[in-house]
């Protein structure tokens, strides 16, 4: 059936389907995985960062550690030389240049043996020879020990005071002073630090008051932030650093997000593909079922066939043997009726005609199975519908309370003989659909395609229930008749190369079309 | 109804040919009540032998015999004198083929069950057909 495959085709690709399970499935098991992964190795990644930003704090440490050290170093000697060539001031001069780097740093020598404090030499603009500012007092004080530092606001400005003391003489201490700027970061563009933000307190914690150097700005660092503690003698300093760009690597960076990245777009995939194979495996599934039904459907209608054909046979046989036998009856029952005469009385009389009447019924019978069976190729000739009608309405008056009504003035190809057996046939039975009178309307028209014929009554119209079955042999809905009237319209349109069908009309009644093809005369 | 027989003045005679003895009985009957002088066969050959032997002015034939069936028997019988109108009646269809074979000497075809009436009004007519050697 090559007109059913495509149908079913064109059913199944219609049909609107609901994702499958197991994609969804898929779906949620890569990506979950993906994500997964991706934040493991997010995490490693930021392990690994941290861990390179506390070694830079480390580095940073050592590189201020040193540098401090060498100055102390200085410092001292400085304070140590002056003292032994007696306060010289050239020696101190001497001296001083190699620690002033810039012009705005001041170095000065103190004097603490004394109740106060006092500057004796010095070389820069922050201090003057004299009474020692109070503020530096506890950096000078504390520098006997070793090195200390503050940052201090001298003048309105924020200067870093470092002050260190020889170990042979504790009264003397070099101070230097450096100005200081942390509202102005000093960017560290190049170098082994540039990727990296650097802040340092002249204190134990981040307070902003010790804040003296910064490559950021004077708001806490961004981002993760590592520090380390500067010991030095009694200086304390913080180092806070705070990464400016990737320290991994911008790939290990990237790596989280290619990991979940390609992980979907491979969850997608494989849920794309579960799905595709899922809806082939459904649509094979579909078309088996389809198949399926559509031979069980041939088989129905082979088994039908079958049945009808053999219905035909023994049709056919029953109606030939029962010829014989009814022919005898009907003389016998005409010779009885001549040879008794009156002698046959009143209910002689009614016993015989009653035996007449039965025997007409059985023959009726006889010529209707006969009919059906008939095995006849139509031999096809002009007909003229109204011609046909007439002959028919002659044969088959309508009974009392029924008119019949005729439309179209038809001429086409069919044999006028089968042609008048369908029409008796199917005005008979609209008779019969009218116990109670109304009118029979017969029509037919003809184009060059077909002729199509039609029969309408007002009766009480056909049960859905039998409609189909209507036109097989001995399925009849009326009281009397042979159940073959319609059975036998059929096998003669059929025969006719047509189709006949019937359907309730919207008001009431039935309506029997038949087409027969290519009938124009 | 048995003027039609005699309106010639000689009471016609009718072959009646049919297997079935019950409907050659009933149907030879009817047809002496309607005053034919009938003769009965009860197969093909025997109907061929008696229209040798006698002159018929029409024949009944049924068409499934055993032996020889009625459509050979019309086939055969002797064309010189005037042959005896036919009246077919069966249990069966006549093909249009060999309506037109038999031509003019089949009068009438009948299917069985046939009426009294209609099986005297078709011998009538065959009768006055086989006479006027039609």
């Amino acid at each position: 059936m090559p007109e059913g495959k495509g149908q079913g085709d064109a059913r199944l690709t219609r049909r609107r389907r609901r994702p499958s399970v197991w994609s969804g499935v898929v779906l949620v098991v890569i990506a979950g995985l993906s994500v997964a992964s991706s934040l493991l190795l997010s995490q490693g990644v930021h392990r690994q960062s941290e861990a390179l930003l506390r070694n830079n704090a480390g580095q940073i440490n050592l590189l201020l550690q040193t540098s401090l050290s060498t100055l102390q170093s200085q410092l001292r000697a400085t304070a140590g030389l002056t003292a032994v060539s007696g306060d010289s001031p050239t020696v101190f001069a001497t001296q001083a240049a190699g620690l002033r780097t810039q012009p705005v740093v001041t170095v000065a020598l103190v004097d603490s043996s004394g109740p106060t404090a006092r500057v004796v030499l010095v070389a820069g603009t922050a201090l003057q020879q004299g009474a020692l500012p109070a503020m530096l007092a506890p950096v000078v004080h504390e520098a006997a020990s070793g090195l200390a530092g503050a940052v201090v606001d001298l003048g309105g400005h924020k200067q870093l005071a470092l002050a260190a003391a020889p170990t042979s003489n504790p009264h003397v201490s070099a101070l230097e002073l450096s100005p200081v700027d942390p509202t102005k970061p000093i960017p560290n563009r190049s170098g082994p630090y540039s990727h990296v933000y650097v802040n340092v307190y002249a204190g134990p914690t981040a307070d902003p008051a010790t804040l003296f150097l910064t490559t950021y700005g004077p708001r806490p660092l961004p981002g993760t932030v590592a520090t380390a503690t500067l010991h030095l003698g009694d200086v304390r300093w913080l180092i806070a650093v705070s990464q400016i760009s990737s320290l991994v690597g911008g790939s290990a960076e990237a790596a989280p997000w290619i990991v979940l990245a390609v992980g979907l777009v491979v969850a997608f995939m494989a849920a794309g593909l579960v799905e595709i194979l899922s809806r082939r495996q459904e649509y094979a599934q579909e078309l088996v079922a389809m198949r399926t039904a559509e031979l069980v459907e041939t088989q129905r209608l082979a088994v039908r066939r079958e049945r009808l054909a053999a219905i035909g046979e023994m049709a056919s046989v029953v109606s030939h043997e029962l010829r014989n036998p009814l022919s005898a009856v009907v003389n016998d029952l005409f010779l009885l009726r001549h040879k008794l005469g009156a002698a046959l009385g009143e209910e002689g009389d009614r016993h015989l005609s009653n035996a007449e009447n039965q025997v007409f019924r059985a023959s009726r019978l006889s010529e209707d199975l006969l009919a059906y069976a008939r095995d006849r190729e139509p031999e096809l000739a002009p007909v003229d519908f109204e011609a046909v009608v007439g002959a028919v309405l002659e044969a088959t008056p309508p009974p009392d309370g029924v008119s019949v009504e005729v439309e179209g003035a038809a001429r086409f190809q069919a044999d006028q003989g089968l042609l008048t057996q369908v029409m008796t046939n199917l005005v008979t039975n609209a008779y019969q659909a009218m116990p109670s009178g109304g009118t029979v309307r017969l029509s037919a028209t003809s184009d060059d395609g077909a002729t199509v014929i039609t029969v309408e009554d007002e009766g009480d119209g056909i049960d859905p229930a039998v409609t189909e079955r209507l036109f097989d042999p001995f399925v009849t809905t009326k009281h009397e008749g042979t159940g073959l009237g319609l059975a036998i319209v059929r096998r003669l349109v059929t025969a006719h190369g047509g189709e006949v069908e019937v359907e309730n009309r919207p008001d009431r009644g039935a309506r029997f079309t038949i087409r027969l093809p290519n009938a124009r005369s | 109804m048995t003027s039609d027989s005699l309106s010639s003045g000689v009471q016609a005679i009718v072959l009646v040919a049919d297997d079935d003895v019950a409907v050659r009985r009933s149907e030879c009957e009817i047809l002496e009540i309607f005053g034919y002088h009938v003769l009965a066969a009860a197969d093909g050959d025997e109907a061929l032998r008696q229209l040798g032997e006698h002159t018929v002015d029409a024949v009944v034939l049924d068409i499934k015999m055993p032996q020889r069936d009625g459509l050979s028997v019309v086939r055969d019988m002797d064309p010189t004198p005037p042959p005896p109108g036919v009246v077919l009646v069966t249990a069966y269809d006549v093909s249009a083929d060999d309506r037109r074979t038999l031509g003019g000497r089949v009068r009438r075809v009948l299917q069985k069950p046939v009426s009294p009436a209609s099986l005297v009004e078709a011998v009538a007519d065959a009768v006055t057909a086989g006479r006027n050697g039609e």
